[in-house]
């Protein structure tokens, strides 16, 4: 009696662990059960096993996965997808230089895709193949229609990672973007962060501007004119801009001047304006 | 609406051949619907004309044909007098026209067509009203869907529920929180889910959507809808269709990914959000996107392998800078079940971390006549108000509906009205059944 109602806890609990996970995997249980369904009914059919493969994948069981991906490809050697599939699989596991090889194999006979072009890239990058993930961000940006801020960014991040004095490199990619998806704020920010990396103040300071003509508030521009100008050794308009900054948060309602995001503002621009008062330096002839 | 289409043998593609030699027989005035508009409706358009991408001073309409046509969009302030029109000779099937140069504020009819005929249109059917100044205030309603998408009986209740609630009352704008059409949301899925079952709002009230896990399709979804990308609305330009923002009179509302997008901080879409929130100076901050930070209905958010765990991105990545910039509100889906929160804040771990003492902000239902309204004054980490509504389309059991953060919790079908008028935020729940379930109302200075 005690062991039927242990066996019958064990159930409870089975089942409930079980329920738990179906719905933590967020339906990944049951595609699994209804692929499964499926190939019950169909068992030789290659694009089944090649599915369920995927998703045992995304459910980490590796040796299941190997082996539907090992079935589908033994049902139908030409099977589309397949070094898609083991591409993602290897990379799952870690093995990024197998992930890699079988992600060219997929690209050679479908050099188009733009999933498989962004997994290449970004294992390109993971393998510190910076040169490699740049070819592949700029086939991924001439596919898309039209490509992400993120493209863009992890583009110029991987020229960046090549060595030094590719800022002006990746600044053209970055440009690229703005000039095909507007002034982006990820993509501006990025610029700005480039110019100052080589020194080039004014452009800096146009960009912030032309972007700052888009807000209805200029207090984080205000803040960001300041730093830039600061680097470029113009203390007095620093200064100014910072004050500029200040002055606007002052002038905000209570409730957004007292946000924690402008609290944090205004304590580093005071903090900012102490240290340009108290560490007087020369002002730059630039 | 046209729920009725999918129950009869489609004699569109046959209607439209004749319609097609008819069109090219008798051209239609260069002005003005022709008489028999309603018929070539039926004849030409696959999808219904419907608004996009709404500003004080432009729309964008889009609509679908059977075949490969031109495109002309006709406008003006009287039905019977659309002195306006726009057009593209491309042939498409696809059609999308932007009009600007437009008065906020303001009613205008339009019809949609090609160069010989009328489609639809120049009706008090066809009709927008331009969005309000930014920082204007006035009565504004907005519908809110989420995981609509299943095409049935319920998501028809749930849509004739809000018909009924709102009549007589405009519908400035609607939101759809993902899931729009399922099973991945592909073209047909769409046509059935979407623009079959909402076509009176789609083309009257300017739609905004959100990306959910079954818009699997990432070229289907973004290629029938146009967001607001460069900052026209009154954000700052995130230059994605994926995240973006809008004004509407005092409200500037954040659409976020939450499916695709990378969350880290530093990344292009928190990059954009801080700078974007950093700029408003609206009264109200309404952000919205599909995985919901705080649920316990058939989604767990206190689960990191749930839902790849972007529950866990958007509350530990996202929620830290949506409140250092006093967000008010958060509309999420995924879960397909009704559930809010207390006013909190500051909450970014699993549920038994949340602690009231240091992280609930008003502990009450929200509501006039019961234990007050929320009251937003002047300090900071005032709180943000959240709601899971996935039950727009269906409702799935399996939820415990116990988190601590949430005063509500239920598997209920239905969908979320907002009420904003200058600085009080209205909310309610309101089921298929027409009753209003939950209600609460935030106040701010």
């Amino acid at each position: 009696m005690i062991l039927t109602h242990l066996r019958l806890a064990t159930l409870v609990g089975l089942t409930g662990l079980a329920s738990a996970t179906a719905r933590a995997h967020d339906g990944l249980h049951e595609k699994i059960v209804k692929a499964t369904q499926q190939i019950t009914a169909e068992p030789r059919r290659a694009d089944l096993h090649l599915l369920r493969s995927d998703l045992y994948r995304r459910h980490q069981d590796w040796e299941l996965a190997f082996a539907d991906l090992k079935r589908a490809t033994v049902l139908d050697p030409n099977i589309a997808g397949a070094e898609f599939t083991r591409g993602q699989l290897l990379r799952d596991m870690g093995w990024l230089t197998s992930a890699a090889e079988f992600m060219d194999l997929h690209l050679e006979g479908h050099p188009e895709d733009l999933i498989a072009l962004r997994v290449r890239a970004e294992l390109a990058t993971q393998r510190l193949r910076p040169e490699g993930a740049v070819g592949f961000y700029d086939r991924l940006i001439r596919g898309s229609s039209p490509a992400t801020p993120d493209d863009y960014i992890a583009r110029a991040r991987a020229q960046l990672a090549m060595g030094a004095g590719r800022e002006k490199i990746a600044l053209g990619g970055v440009e690229q973007g703005i000039e095909k998806l507007g002034d982006a704020v990820s993509l501006v920010f990025f610029a700005v962060d480039l110019d100052r990396q080589v020194g080039e103040w004014d452009r800096a300071l146009g960009r912030i501007d032309r972007l700052a003509s888009y807000a209805s508030r200029k207090e984080s521009f205000q803040a960001l004119r300041g730093d830039v100008l600061l680097q470029a050794g113009r203390r007095a308009a620093a200064q100014a801009a910072y004050r500029s900054c200040l002055e606007s948060i002052r002038a905000l309602r209570a409730r957004r001047r007292q946000a924690p995001a402008m609290q944090e503002l205004e304590a580093r621009m005071r903090l900012a304006l102490d240290d340009l008062l108290t560490k007087r330096r020369p002002e730059s002839k630039r | 609406m046209n729920a009725h289409l999918n129950r009869h043998v489609d004699l569109r593609p046959l209607l439209l051949l004749f319609g097609s030699l008819f069109a090219l027989a008798v051209p239609a005035p260069a002005q003005g619907p022709p008489q028999w508009d309603r018929t070539t409706d039926a004849l030409w358009l696959k999808r219904t004309p419907y608004l996009q991408d709404g500003t004080p001073t432009s729309v964008v309409v889009r609509w679908d044909t059977f075949v490969k046509t031109n495109s002309v969009l006709r406008w003006g302030t009287d039905p019977s007098q659309l002195a306006h029109q726009v057009s593209s000779p491309l042939r498409v099937k696809a059609h999308e026209l932007e009009i600007v140069g437009l008065s906020p504020d303001t009613r205008y009819y339009y019809s949609v067509g090609n160069q010989l005929t009328t489609f639809a249109g120049g009706d008090h059917n066809h009709t927008f009203l331009t969005f309000p100044l930014a920082g204007s205030v006035k009565p504004t309603r907005i519908w809110v869907l989420g995981d609509c998408g299943t095409a049935d009986g319920n998501a028809e209740a749930v849509r004739d529920a809000y018909y009924n609630y709102t009549a007589g009352v405009h519908t400035d704008l609607w939101l759809m929180l993902g899931d729009n059409a399922y099973l991945k949301g592909r073209p047909a899925e769409y046509q059935k889910a979407v623009f079959e079952m909402y076509p009176t709002m789609l083309r009257k009230s300017v739609l905004f959507s959100t990306r959910g896990n079954h818009e699997t399709q990432e070229s289907v979804y973004y290629g029938q809808f146009t967001f607001p990308t460069m900052g026209e609305g009154g954000g700052l330009p995130s230059g994605s269709e994926a995240y973006y923002s809008f004004d509407y009179a005092n409200v500037h509302f954040v659409c976020l990914d939450s499916l695709a997008t990378d969350t880290d901080p530093g990344s292009p879409m928190l990059t954009w959000l801080a700078a974007d929130l950093g700029a408003t100076n609206q009264d109200w901050i309404v952000a919205y996107w599909h995985h919901p930070p705080y649920t316990k209905g058939n989604h767990d958010s206190d689960d990191i392998l749930d839902s790849n765990g972007r529950m866990f991105a958007m509350r530990e990545d996202v929620l830290p800078t949506l409140e250092s910039y006093g967000v008010d509100l958060v509309l999420c889906g995924h879960s397909h079940s009704y559930e809010r929160s207390f006013l909190i804040d500051g909450h970014y771990g699993v549920s038994s971390t949340f602690d009231p003492a240091t992280m609930l902000i008003d502990g009450g239902d929200g509501r006039e006549f019961g234990s007050g309204v929320y009251s937003k004054t002047t300090g900071p980490n005032e709180g943000a108000v959240f709601t899971v509504a996935g039950c727009s389309g269906k409702v799935t059991s399996g939820g415990t509906y116990n988190h601590p953060v949430m005063y509500y919790g239920n598997n209920e079908l239905g969908s979320l009205v907002l009420d904003v008028s200058a600085l009080r935020l209205d909310v309610s729940f309101l089921r298929s059944d027409g009753v209003v379930a939950d209600w609460f109302t935030i106040t701010t200075q």
